[in-house]
């Protein structure tokens, strides 16, 4: 190895490289972790006293999302499909949570019988319009509500599935939501337990989207657009 | 031979030091860090494999391991011969002496024989691990053990879910008894899914509209396992995982029993 100003331009050439290194790698690492979301939500729908959370689904997403000034406007996707007012719920810890969904959309047939089942409830039934009901038949959700366990949170291990009964396509319209007309909706109550807090993720998976999420063999579409989305029919729920 | 040596006087700027064996340098320093990285590997090894939990999961392991020992002295003999050039040939440009006036250095010429053993050598280890997993297939497709419980995997972004077609079970956990063979038929409801268990030694792709087999598989130690989803499958493809739970035979029943059929009582339909 030689001496002099050629070596020292070396040491110091090996020595910045290694910092810019450490730097890239720094920050990398800080960016990762201060992703704590998943994209794009609006505000949260804390649980309110009793532990009881009031969502609804929409056809479209006119009574939600907001516009520029906050009103309700159908944001960028005014024709998606959409749970409201919000799909990032919080909810406390060890404690049995209702939730009261309005449901103002018409059927759509599962591919995967699975969900036509209410699972994971307390006493594994849902209340539509007061009627206490297990399963529905596979072609009548509109959408489901289907909270799954990430895999870093192995315990508790929470799993609520909830096929959200469609209104019939004939329904009148007869509610009025932000200038928008819907039918009657189904009321659909249900009460599951939470444990210790964490972060859990809901979707729906009726596949009440747009356009293909894969290459659509099969018939199987209707996967993407607000089914792909957090804010529209996917969140989370965060127990506290 | 030296400058001492030939007698010539110390110091004179024409006389060359001997140049060291490279070729010998660089092998034991290949075969030194070649058995230190072994040993290394054979530490590990245990430590980072999935616990198998069936005999096929068990020859994954031992393949993984002996994939990794074979790979060692090739990957290090490569990566020492660049190092080694990079740092001892380096170019070194005297005081007053842009780089880009230098001449070039002589050029490589390997001897055919050298060409012939690295090509022989790398070659072999090729064919063996192509006979070595073809043997580990044959072992695990032929003669497949009679009456396999079937289970259905389908994948949906973001879930698997199970059915268990004999038994008139679905189920979001895979539940499976010790010592019967199982085996499983895959399909995905959407885009590509990967089905994989780690501990049983099954990974196969979940492909829409088409139904999928794997070599059978005999659990054969009670626990707690995961499936997880090695495709990249959209929003939730990280969350796409599920219990997978080996028990004996009694708890399978009892479990069956607990899940059958589901729910009796009002099937709803739309607007009803």
């Amino acid at each position: 190895m030689s001496n002099g100003p050629g070596a020292s331009r070396h040491l110091f050439g090996v020595i910045v490289s290694l910092a810019v290194a450490a730097a890239v790698f720094v920050v990398v690492v800080l960016a990762v972790r201060s992703e704590t979301g998943l994209g794009y939500e609006p505000p949260a729908a804390h649980a309110t006293t009793g532990a009881s959370v009031s969502l609804s689904v929409f056809p479209d997403s006119h009574p939600c999302h907001g516009n520029t000034s906050g009103a309700p406007g159908g944001g960028p996707h005014p024709d998606w499909v959409t749970y409201c007012p919000s799909t990032s719920i919080k909810v406390p810890a060890y404690s049995t949570v209702t939730v009261t969904i309005r449901q103002y959309d018409t059927s759509t047939a599962l591919h995967n019988p699975f969900f036509d089942q209410v699972r994971g409830t307390v006493g594994n039934v849902m209340y539509v319009n007061g009627r206490p009901i297990q399963r529905v038949s596979p072609d009548a959700p509109g959408h489901t509500f289907t909270i799954q366990t990430p895999p870093s949170a192995h315990e508790p291990y929470l799993f609520v599935n909830v096929p959200l009964l469609g209104v019939a396509d004939n329904a009148p319209n007869v509610v009025t939501i932000a200038g928008e007309q819907y039918p009657k909706p189904n009321v659909i109550v249900f009460r599951f337990k939470t444990g210790a807090p964490g972060t859990y993720v809901w979707h729906c998976y009726v596949p009440c989207g747009t356009g293909l999420a894969g290459d659509g063999v099969g018939g199987q579409d209707n996967f993407g657009g607000p089914m792909s989305t957090t804010g529209y029919m996917a969140g989370t729920v965060t127990v506290t | 031979m030296s400058a001492a040596a030939s007698g010539e006087p110390r110091g004179d700027a024409t006389a060359k030091p001997e140049e060291p064996r490279h070729v010998r340098r660089i092998v034991k320093l290949w075969a030194v860090l070649s058995v230190i990285c072994i040993a290394i590997a054979l530490l590990i090894n245990p430590l980072i494999a999935p616990q198998s939990a069936t005999s096929v999961a068990g020859f994954a392991n031992l393949t993984d391991l002996l994939f990794t020992i074979l790979a060692i002295p090739v990957g290090l003999f490569v990566w020492l011969f660049v190092g080694y050039s990079v740092v001892v040939f380096r170019a070194r440009v005297p005081a007053g002496t842009r780089a880009e006036e230098l001449d070039d250095g002589p050029p490589l010429e390997a001897k055919p024989s050298q060409q012939i053993a690295w090509l022989a050598i790398t070659g072999g280890l090729a064919v063996f691990l192509v006979g070595w997993g073809m043997f580990g297939f044959y072992k695990q497709t032929t003669d497949p053990p009679a009456n396999p419980l079937v289970v259905n995997v389908t994948g949906q972004q973001w879930l698997w879910t199970y059915s268990y077609p004999s038994l008139g079970v679905q189920s979001n956990v895979l539940e499976l008894p010790l010592s019967r063979p199982v085996e499983f038929r895959v399909t995905s409801d959407d885009v590509l899914h990967g089905f994989v268990i780690d501990n049983l030694g099954v990974a196969m792709d979940a492909n829409p509209g088409v139904w999928v087999t794997a070599p059978i598989v005999t659990p054969t130690k009670l626990g707690n396992y995961a499936t997880r989803c090695v495709e990249l499958c959209g929003l939730y493809h990280t969350y796409m995982w599920s219990r997978v739970s080996v028990v004996s035979s009694a708890d399978f029943a009892a479990w069956v029993t607990a899940n059958r059929d589901g729910p009796n009582g009002v099937v709803a339909n739309a607007g009803s």
